[in-house]
C-alpha cells in the first residue's frame, strides 16, 4: 500500500455524489441562541444562589462571632477622682453696705460678727468655727 | 461587530464550506450520519466562539480543527461507552473503474485509530504539513511523524501482502 492509494481513495470518494446535508446555517444559529440563553439563565441562577448561600452563612455565623464575652463581676471597686478645679464661688455682688462697728475690733457686717485671718488662713487663737454655746444651766 | 453581522458572516461561511466540512468528517468518521453529527457541532462551536475567536486563525482553519478534535473526542467517549449505534452498515464508496481497492482500503481504513486516522485524512487530503496537522491536533510535529507512521503502518498490516497484488490485477484490468 502506497501513500498514492490513500489519496485516491480520498478522490474518489470526493467525486461520488453525497447526500443532502440535514441542517443548514437557521439551525445552527437558532441552536447557538438557545445554547447562550440556557447559558444565561444557568448563570443567574447561579449567581443567584451563590448571593443567597452567602447571605446565610453570614448569618449564621457572624452572630456567633461577634456575641460579647459574659462579663465577669469586677473585684475591686475603682472609683475614679476628678481632676478639674473645683467650681469658682462667685461672689455675690452687692452693694457696699454702711460699715457697722468698731474699729480694732473687726468689722460687722450685716450684723454678724467679722472673722479676721491671719495672714496663712489659720483662724486666730482662740477662735473656732463652732464658738462654744452658752451653758443652758 | 454586532450580533446581526456575525449571524450574516456565519450563515455565508456555512453556505461556503458545509459540504467539504462534512466530506472531512466523512473521511474521519467512516459514515456520514456520524459525520454530520460532527459538522453539526462543530458549526455549533464555531458559532458560539464568535468572530473574535474565529478569525485568530482564520473561520476554514479554526472550523476543521474543530471537527477533528470533536471526531477524536466523540470516538474517545464511544469507546467508553463500547458500543456503538449505526442506523445502516458501514457506507462503500461508489462503484467506479478500481472500486474494488478502494473498497478494500476504505474498510481497512475504518480499523485505524482515531488519531491517527485524522494524521492521515490531514496530511493526505488536506495536504497539510508536518507542522499545519500538528497545529490541528494540537500536539507536536515528533507526535504527527509517529502518528501517521503508525497509521499507515496499521493500514497495511490490515490489508496484507494481498493488496498489492489485488491494485496489480485490477490496473491490469482497467488497462486490458
Amino acid at each position: 500500500m502506497r501513500e498514492d492509494d490513500l489519496r485516491d481513495v480520498f478522490g474518489a470518494l470526493h467525486a461520488a455524489n453525497d447526500p443532502d446535508l440535514g441542517f443548514g446555517a437557521t439551525d445552527v444559529v437558532r441552536a447557538g441562541h438557545r445554547v447562550r440563553r440556557r447559558r444565561r439563565t444557568a448563570a443567574a441562577v447561579g449567581s443567584g444562589l451563590a448571593t443567597v448561600a452567602a447571605a446565610v452563612v453570614a448569618v449564621v455565623l457572624l452572630p456567633a462571632e461577634r456575641a460579647p464575652a459574659p462579663a465577669d463581676p469586677a473585684d475591686v471597686v475603682l472609683t475614679t477622682t476628678s481632676t478639674a478645679p473645683p467650681p469658682a464661688v462667685e461672689p455675690v455682688p452687692s452693694s457696699p453696705a454702711p460699715a457697722i462697728g468698731v474699729p480694732g475690733t473687726g468689722s460687722v457686717r450685716d450684723g454678724f460678727p467679722a472673722v479676721e485671718n491671719s495672714p496663712d488662713g489659720t483662724p486666730p487663737p482662740g477662735a473656732s468655727e463652732n464658738p462654744p454655746r452658752a451653758d443652758p444651766h | 461587530m454586532t450580533d446581526l453581522n456575525w449571524d450574516a458572516e456565519f450563515t455565508d461561511h456555512f453556505t461556503r464550506s458545509a459540504r467539504s466540512m462534512r466530506f472531512t468528517a466523512y473521511l474521519l468518521c467512516g459514515n456520514w450520519s456520524e459525520a454530520e453529527d460532527v459538522v453539526q457541532a462543530a458549526f455549533l462551536k464555531l458559532y458560539l466562539a464568535g468572530p473574535r475567536v474565529a478569525r485568530r486563525e482564520g473561520l476554514d482553519a479554526y472550523l476543521r480543527r474543530i471537527v477533528v478534535r470533536t471526531f477524536i473526542t466523540e470516538r474517545r467517549r464511544v469507546r467508553w461507552r463500547r458500543e456503538r449505534l449505526v442506523e445502516e452498515p458501514p457506507e462503500l464508496p461508489e462503484a467506479g473503474p478500481s472500486s474494488e481497492v478502494r473498497i478494500v482500503l476504505w474498510q481497512a481504513l475504518g480499523s485505524v485509530p482515531p488519531r491517527q486516522r485524522a494524521v492521515l485524512v490531514l496530511r493526505y487530503w488536506h495536504d497539510l504539513t508536518l507542522e499545519g496537522t500538528a497545529a490541528v491536533l494540537g500536539c507536536s510535529v515528533g507526535t504527527v511523524k509517529s502518528q501517521g507512521n503508525r497509521g499507515l503502518a496499521a493500514l497495511r498490516r490490515r490489508l496484507g501482502p494481498g493488496f498489492d497484488e489485488l491494485r496489480m490485477e485490477v490496473h491490469r484490468g482497467a488497462g486490458g
